[in-house]
C-alpha cells in the first residue's frame, strides 16, 4: 500500500483550520465537563456516569479505560449524542467541541457534526454497516449527506478512502457487500466511513476487541499512520491496557461511573496513583514475568444501585482506610498533570 | 511413545498421532480442513497450551479429544487406551475422566436449574452418590470454587460472569477427572476478574492433580499458565516447545509475529512490531505448500510448492518442533 497522502485530503484540513471560529490555541479540541448520565430502570433511577471530566487536545490520543460497565462507552455515545433516550437520561455537565456545547445543539444541527467533524467506529463493525448496501454506497452516503456530493465523484471520493485505510483491490471491493468482507476488511471499511470527512476528532470503541491479534497489530497501525496523515484527534475506548500503553498520549480511568486517575500515559503506568489503576496493572499477565500467582482484586464492581456516599472502590481496595467509607475523594492533582481520586494513593 | 502398559508411570495422559478433522464445507461442495494432522502428548500433571487465531482449530481439536466430534482419521490414545476404539458404554464411562470448561459462562450453564442441579448434574448422570450425598458434594464443591454455600439454592442470572465460570470449573471438576481442557475459559472476563480465575485454575491443578489443555488466542495468558505451548495456525500445529523456549526464542514467523503483535502494558518499550499483511484464509481452502506462506514475511520460492513437516531444532530432552522450510 503506498503511504502518498491524497491531495485533496489534505486540502480539506487545510481549510477545515481556517474556518473554525471558535478554536483557540489554548482551549482543547473536546472538552467533557462534569457529565452525569442517568438511566431509569424497573428499580427506579440509577445513575452510571458521574461528573467526568476530561480534555482530548487536538491531534493527541487520550484512551478511556476501565472494565465492564464502568461507564466508558456511555460517556463516548453520550459525546455523540448517540445514547437512546429514554432509558437514559444526561443529568448534567457539558460537551464542548471546538467550543459549541453539543448538549445544547439541536438534533439537526448534531447530525451535521457527526461523521462530519467527529467520526465513530465501534467494536463490532458488522452491527453498524448496513448489510443491504454496498460499501461504496454506504460510504458515498456519507458524502451526499455532509459534502452534497454524488455520483461519480462520490464514488471516486469512496474508493480514495478505501485505498488510504489499506483496502486492496478496491474497484472490486467498492461493490461488494459486508458479509463478503472478512473482519479486519469491515473495520477497515467502517473507519474508511468515519474519516471520508476529515473529521478533527475520532472515536473508537473497543475497535479491535472482535479481531484476532494479527489483524488487530494492523488495524492499529493503520489507525496510527492516518492520525499521523490527518492530523486528528483519537478518543480510544478500551479495557486493554497494553492498547493503551501503545497507542495513546493521555489516559482516563474510570471505575463503576467515575474518573478515578487521569494523566500522561508514561506517569501513569510508571506510577499509578489509584489503587484500582495500580490492581489492574498487577493482574495482567504479562510476556516478561511468568508463573506464580497473579495480584487479584478482590470482589467485584459494585452496581450502579449499591454505589454510596465514599469511594466506590473502598470495599476491594487494599489502602483502605475509614475515611474512605463515608466520604467520596475528590479527582484532584498528586503530581503535576497528573490526577486521582483517592484519599490514601499508592507511593 | 513405545511404553509397555506395566509402565503406567512413562504412559502420557494423552497422545495424539495425526489427528484430522475434515467437515464438508456449507456449500456441500468442498472441505473444510479444520484440523490437520495434529499430533502431541500430554503428561500428567502437565499444562499445554495451545494458542492461534480464528479458524486454526484449536476448538475442534478440543472436541475432537473428548469425542465430541468424531476425527476423520488419526489416533488419540487416554491413558494408553485406543479412545476411538471404544463403545458409547465404556465412552461414557470415560468422560468421567476429560472434563471441559467453556468460554462462555452465560451460555454454557442452563438458566431453568439451580446451581446445585446445575454442578450435581454430573454427579447424577453417573449415578454417583444419593441426593443427600451429592447434596453435600456440590457443598464441598462450591467452596472449593471460592463460592458461598447458599449460592447452591439460587439461579445461573444471578451470578457475574467471574462467579458463573467459578460455577463452570465446580461441574467440570465435580467426577474428579484427570484432564480438564479449558477453551478460552478467560477471554469473556474483566482483567480484574480474569487473574482470579487463572489463580483458582492453578490452584486446582495442585490440589487434585489435574492436567490442562488451555486453549486461548492470548499468548500472555497462556505463557503464565503453561509448561508447553502449542502455535496452530489453519488447522496444524507449526510450533511446539516448553512455554521458556517457545517465548524466548520463538522460531516459526507467525510465532513471531503473534508474540510481537501482543500489545505490551509499558509505554517506554513502544517497539517495532510484525504486522503480518493480508487475512487469515479460510480453512475450506488452504494455501498450498506452507499454510502461512502468503503471509510470511520470510517466505521463500519454494514454501508455496512443498508442505514442510514438524521438525525439532532443540535437544532430545526438550524439544522444540518447527514446521518451517527455515530449518
Amino acid at each position: 500500500m503506498p503511504d502518498a497522502r491524497p491531495a485533496s485530503l489534505m486540502l480539506r484540513q487545510a481549510q477545515h483550520e481556517d474556518y473554525d471560529p471558535h478554536m483557540s490555541a489554548e482551549q482543547p479540541l473536546l472538552q467533557v465537563e462534569d457529565l452525569s448520565v442517568g438511566f431509569a430502570t424497573e428499580e427506579g433511577r440509577i445513575t452510571v456516569v458521574e461528573d467526568v471530566s476530561f480534555t482530548v487536545a487536538a491531534g493527541r490520543t487520550v484512551g478511556l479505560v476501565g472494565e465492564s460497565g464502568c461507564g466508558k462507552s456511555v460517556t463516548a455515545m453520550s459525546i455523540m449524542r448517540l445514547q437512546p433516550s429514554p432509558p437514559s437520561h444526561i443529568d448534567g455537565g457539558r460537551i464542548l467541541f471546538e467550543g459549541t456545547d453539543l448538549l445544547a445543539l439541536p438534533e439537526s444541527a448534531m447530525r451535521g457534526v457527526r461523521g462530519d467533524r467527529i467520526g465513530m467506529i465501534f467494536q463490532e463493525p458488522m452491527t453498524s454497516l448496513n448489510p443491504t448496501l454496498s460499501i461504496g454506497f454506504q460510504i458515498g452516503e456519507v458524502l451526499r449527506l455532509h459534502r452534497g456530493m454524488t455520483g461519480a465523484a462520490a464514488r471516486e471520493k469512496s474508493i480514495e478512502i478505501l485505498r488510504l485505510v489499506g483496502v486492496g483491490a478496491v474497484e472490486r471491493r467498492v461493490d461488494q457487500y459486508p458479509h463478503q468482507l472478512s473482519g479486519g476488511l469491515r473495520q477497515r471499511v467502517m473507519i474508511a466511513m468515519a474519516l471520508v470527512c476529515n473529521p478533527r476528532l475520532l472515536i473508537a470503541d473497543e475497535p479491535t476487541t472482535a479481531l484476532d491479534v494479527t489483524i488487530q497489530a494492523q488495524i492499529l497501525e493503520l489507525l496510527r499512520r492516518l492520525q499521523r496523515e490527518l492530523g486528528m484527534a483519537i478518543l480510544l475506548i478500551t479495557h486493554d491496557l497494553g492498547i493503551v500503553a501503545e497507542f495513546c498520549d493521555e489516559v482516563v480511568v474510570m471505575y463503576a461511573g467515575r474518573v478515578v486517575e487521569r494523566s500522561g500515559v508514561r506517569p501513569l503506568f510508571a506510577s499509578p496513583r489509584h489503587p484500582y489503576t495500580a490492581g489492574l496493572l498487577a493482574a495482567m499477565p504479562r510476556l516478561t514475568k511468568r508463573g506464580g500467582r497473579l495480584v487479584t482484586i478482590p470482589g467485584m464492581v459494585p452496581p450502579p444501585a449499591a454505589r454510596g456516599a465514599g469511594c466506590s472502590f473502598a470495599d476491594r481496595c487494599p489502602r483502605v482506610l475509614p475515611r474512605c467509607r463515608a466520604e467520596r475523594p475528590p479527582l484532584v492533582p498528586h503530581a503535576p498533570g497528573h490526577d486521582a481520586a483517592c484519599w490514601n494513593p499508592p507511593p | 511413545m513405545n511404553a509397555l502398559p506395566q509402565e503406567a508411570a512413562e504412559t502420557p495422559l494423552l497422545e495424539l498421532t495425526d489427528v484430522t478433522k475434515h467437515f464438508p464445507s456449507r456449500d456441500g461442495q468442498g472441505v473444510v480442513h479444520a484440523v490437520d494432522g495434529v499430533s502431541l502428548t500430554l503428561r500428567r500433571g502437565e499444562t499445554l497450551g495451545i494458542v492461534g487465531e480464528s479458524g486454526c482449530g484449536k476448538s475442534t481439536l478440543a472436541r475432537v479429544i473428548l469425542r465430541l466430534v468424531e476425527p476423520t482419521s488419526g489416533a488419540i490414545d487416554f491413558e494408553g487406551e485406543d479412545l476411538l476404539g471404544l463403545g458409547p458404554r465404556a465412552l461414557r464411562t470415560r468422560r468421567r475422566d476429560m472434563q471441559l470448561i467453556f468460554q462462555d459462562p452465560y451460555a454454557s450453564l442452563d438458566p431453568r436449574f439451580t446451581i446445585e442441579a446445575v454442578i450435581g448434574e454430573p454427579l447424577a448422570i453417573h449415578g454417583i452418590g444419593g441426593r443427600e450425598a451429592r447434596r453435600r458434594r456440590v457443598a464441598d464443591l462450591l467452596q472449593t470454587v471460592g463460592l458461598n454455600a447458599d449460592a447452591a439454592r439460587r439461579y445461573p442470572h444471578e451470578f457475574s460472569g467471574g462467579q458463573r465460570q467459578r460455577i463452570g470449573i465446580a461441574r467440570a471438576i465435580a467426577l474428579e477427572p484427570k484432564l480438564v481442557i479449558a477453551d478460552e475459559p478467560v477471554s469473556a472476563l474483566d482483567v480484574s476478574i480474569q487473574s482470579q480465575i487463572l489463580n483458582l485454575l492453578v490452584d486446582l491443578r495442585e490440589r487434585l492433580g489435574l492436567s490442562y489443555i488451555f486453549i486461548s488466542h492470548d499468548l500472555a495468558v497462556v505463557e503464565h499458565i503453561s509448561d508447553r505451548v502449542a502455535v496452530m495456525y489453519l488447522g496444524r500445529i507449526v510450533e511446539i516447545a516448553d512455554t521458556e523456549t517457545l517465548y524466548a526464542n520463538p522460531s516459526h514467523p507467525y510465532t513471531q509475529a503473534l508474540i510481537s503483535a501482543i500489545p505490551e502494558p509499558d509505554p517506554e518499550r513502544r517497539r517495532e512490531r510484525i504486522v503480518l499483511r493480508g487475512d487469515i484464509p479460510s480453512p475450506e481452502d488452504p494455501p498450498t505448500g506452507c499454510r502461512f506462506h502468503p503471509r510470511c514475511p520470510k517466505v521463500m520460492p519454494h514454501c508455496g510448492d512443498k508442505t514442510p513437516t514438524l521438525r525439532n531444532i532443540g535437544t532430545a530432552d526438550r524439544p522444540h518442533l518447527v514446521e518451517c522450510h527455515l530449518y
